[in-house]
């Protein structure tokens, strides 16, 4: 069980233990957060001195939570007549009711005491652990307490208020409570995330604005599952599992300040609650099914925010699909370059996959008649930009040396582009996945073009270009001894030839030459890379190998999903069916919320995944896994604007109904039974 | 005193004109600038930029400083608008997007300004 407790709404969260205390320090990420600054760092409850003991959390949404507590009594035994609730919910800040029952024939007179203190430290600085370059101020007003940080023009307070008389210090907050005999005592306690101190007000009536806002979040939530497909089957894991999914994508909906109308899915809690172009995108497509609304916006917005210029400082290069947006102090002074960064080479490609996939399940050509200029910038900057050196490859490289990504690809750790002996490769790298990407979406960009745009000599061209890259691709990338696709192509066009999951993402794009796909399948499902749970990132035996390596081994439930999708594109039924059940029989273990990646420990040696250290949770693509799991299961896809099914489910999940399932048809229903039978 | 007001005129009036700014393409809106001794719009019409003094039609961003330096770098290009944003040193209201589309643009008005006024000696 985690030992973390989350509440969130768009960029504000609040991560704190399960007492409801905050302890950020260097390197932890506990604390209030707003626009990628920390605004309070400790929030620690004691009662005379001590702090109480957790008793339970109830924690069933996402914005808000209650903990109850009751003070310890310095053995192992629980005997108090005292119980402590503390009832938070999120709001440009949070708003914490401390309350206080006194379950003794006596009255009782207790120190309450709340010590805070704030950072504003960016996410970056928490993640490196850097010292700050301005000043931290506080000050006790009249009615409440203002911790501050300013460097220059940059700004910003974090206001503390209580609705009870409070003795307030720079450090904090204490209340001497007299409780009657069998009576209560609350506080409301309002933390503020300010972000422009001298022209914010406070909120008139705290607690009416937070309750309005709980209702609308409430409502909001209510909507969304509405909305949402039913999925009736069973196997109940699935269903919880389906069910936290959808809470999960609708807890992680983000509105940047940059575009305040629209949400799309951010990241990750806690380190990228952030606009992320891969991360919406694959999430976007795995959704499509279900919540369509998604792919909509996250192509609007990425298109909004598509590069125009060469910026170095920012890898940005005309008709490019942004990387990450951050809203920080080290953003604000450029010692980062998330304004926005746009080092990735798989997210433009990706944007076209996704449009043409939304085009197919919607019917929606308006959206891609206005996408039009981008479209054709995106796929300009394949050709003139991504691939670097006319080879007819994409590969990247920074131009910014000093805080650039060293790995514009999914797996973009320093160390996970390697070869088979462990010795990294030298740049600039085109990995496997991002040709496959480029591949599908020139296709997929073909089928518009004649479509919505009119343009069948553009399509003609597209078609060939593609044609080109699978036959180039199938010669260039192919090791033939080992016979696998290489990982990546290093900047001396040498195959880095170790053994990974990128090659399940080729089978989803199509790349793959029918004589190869056999020997493709058979290594992923073979023991190197299927665990058992699902492939991991990096097969056993390769020399980066490690099951607790971020990319080099551990398993990400969206690559998995990825990849049972592309086993059943190549007609692989029972493989993906092995591979989806894997995955989410896995789940059960997390509560039924996938992580963002677990370790790659062979599942017949331990009886449970094992949990992957500092593992985002919850994670948009990794709680959009079991939706494209679902999608596979039930082998949901459009052809000629109608919707197929073709069921490949595995037995011990026995039946599957997927009712209302949106898209141009307007609504229908998928049913499927179990047929494939799963080798022990 | 009087020579800065003079020097900050100077400096903007060197920006006045229309420009042609193909990463600009499809692009279209105003953007007021408004601060001390700086006051202009910028009418952005399909790749074409029009800078100019005072008011302008009804703006869908805008863009205000209390001071005469801020908005100059901004229109000059010589800082980053959505980075000035996040430091506070600019307000914004309005179409943010408008503001980030044009953002990385603007050290391009200040390059043809600048060969403009090698050419001509002065504002179009």
């Amino acid at each position: 069980m985690s030992d973390r407790v989350s509440i969130l709404d768009g960029n504000t969260f609040v991560v704190s233990d399960r007492r409801g205390d905050i302890e950020g320090g260097p390197g932890d990420d506990s604390g209030l957060f707003r626009n990628d600054t920390r605004f309070l760092s400790r929030f620690v409850l004691t009662i005379d001195g001590k702090r109480p003991t957790v008793l339970s959390i109830d924690d069933t949404k996402y914005f808000c939570t209650q903990f109850f507590l009751t003070p310890s009594s310095g053995t192992i035994y629980v005997n108090s007549k005292l119980s402590v609730w503390r009832t938070r919910s999120i709001a440009d800040g949070f708003n914490e009711t401390v309350h206080l029952f006194n379950h003794a024939s006596e009255p009782l007179q207790v120190k309450v005491e709340i010590e805070v203190d704030a950072d504003f430290a960016d996410l970056f600085e928490v993640k490196d652990k850097l010292p700050k370059k301005g000043e931290l101020y506080r000050r006790v007003e009249s009615d409440k307490l203002v911790l501050g940080y300013k460097r220059e023009r940059f700004n910003r307070e974090t206001w503390i208020t209580s609705s009870e008389p409070a003795r307030m210090t720079e450090t904090g907050l204490s209340f001497e409570v007299t409780l009657p005999s069998h009576g209560g005592w609350s506080t409301e306690l309002d933390v503020a995330a300010v972000l422009r101190p001298g022209k914010s007000l406070l909120r008139a009536s705290p607690t009416a604005a937070i309750n309005a806002t709980q209702r609308e979040l409430g409502t909001e939530l209510n909507r969304w599952a509405a909305d949402a497909p039913r999925l009736d089957c069973s196997w109940s894991p699935l269903e919880r599992t389906y069910e936290q999914s959808l809470v999960d994508l609708a807890a992680l909906r983000f509105r940047s300040p940059l575009v305040p109308d629209h949400s799309m899915p951010a990241a990750g809690l806690p380190w990228f609650m952030a606009l992320f172009g891969r991360d919406s995108l694959l999430t976007s497509y795995q959704a499509l099914p279900f919540t369509p609304e998604l792919a909509r916006t996250s192509l609007r917005v990425l298109a909004a925010l598509q590069a125009r210029t060469l910026d170095p400082m920012r890898d940005a290069e005309p008709g490019k699909i942004l990387h990450e947006l951050r809203l920080g102090e080290l953003t604000a002074f450029e010692e980062r370059p998330h304004s926005p960064y746009f080092g990735a080479a798989d997210s433009t490609p990706l944007f076209l996959i996704l449009l043409d996939e939304y085009e197919r399940w919607s019917g929606d050509r308006e959206l891609c008649r206005q996408l039009e200029r981008e479209v054709r910038a995106a796929v300009h900057w394949i050709d003139a930009y991504g691939d670097r050196d006319g080879d007819g490859y994409v590969e990247y490289e920074r131009r910014n040396q000093e805080a650039g990504l060293e790995n514009q690809c999914w797996k973009d750790s320093w160390d996970s582009i390697a070869f088979a002996d462990g010795t990294l490769a030298s740049l600039p790298r085109a990995t496997c996945e991002i040709q496959g990407y480029v591949y599908d979406a020139k296709m997929r960009t073909a089928r518009l073009a004649r479509l919505v745009w009119n343009d069948p000599k553009w399509a003609e061209q597209l078609e060939q270009q593609a044609a080109a890259l699978k036959k180039r691709f199938n010669r260039d990338f192919w090791c033939e001894k080992r016979e696998f696709y290489a990982l990546a192509l290093d900047g001396q066009k040498k195959q880095v030839d170790s053994l990974t999951s990128n090659i399940g993402h080729l089978l989803w794009s199509g790349i793959v030459d029918a004589d190869k796909v056999q020997p493709v399948v058979s290594h992923l499902m073979s023991d190197k890379l299927f665990t058992g749970w699902g492939i991991r990132t990096m097969a056993v035996g390769e020399g980066s190998y490690n099951p607790i390596g971020y990319h080099v081994g551990a398993v990400w439930p969206h690559d998995n999903s990825f990849i049972a999708w592309g086993l059943r594109r190549y007609g692989y039924r029972a493989e993906a069916a092995r591979l989806a059940l894997g995955i989410l029989e896995a789940a059960v273990y997390f509560h039924n919320r996938l992580p963002e990646a677990f370790a790659g420990y062979e599942r017949e040696s331990c009886r449970f995944p094992v949990e992957y250290p500092t593992a985002c949770s919850p994670q948009a693509w990794a709680s959009g896994a079991p939706l494209l799991m679902i999608r596979s299961l039930l082998g949901l896809e459009v052809e000629n604007g109608h919707l197929v099914v073709d069921p490949a489910i595995p037995v011990p999940i026995e039946r599957m109904e997927l009712l209302d399932i949106p898209g141009r048809w307007g609504k229908a229903d998928a049913f499927g039974r179990a047929r494939i039978q799963i080798a022990a | 005193m009087a020579n800065a007001q003079t020097d900050t005129e100077r400096r903007a009036a060197a920006l006045w004109g229309t420009y042609v700014v193909p990463p600009l393409d499809g692009v279209h809106g105003v953007i007021e600038f408004m601060g001390p001794q700086v006051r202009c719009h910028m009418q952005i019409d399909d790749g074409q930029v029009r800078l100019s003094p005072g008011e302008g039609p009804a703006p869908d961003t805008v863009i205000a400083s209390d001071g005469a330096e801020e908005l100059l770098k901004l229109v000059e290009g010589s800082c980053n608008a959505v980075t000035a944003l996040l430091q506070g040193r600019i307000e914004v209201k309005g179409d943010l997007l408008l503001l980030t589309k044009v953002a990385g643009s603007m050290p391009e008005l200040a390059r043809q300004a600048g060969q403009r006024g090698d050419t001509k000696g002065g504002a179009a």
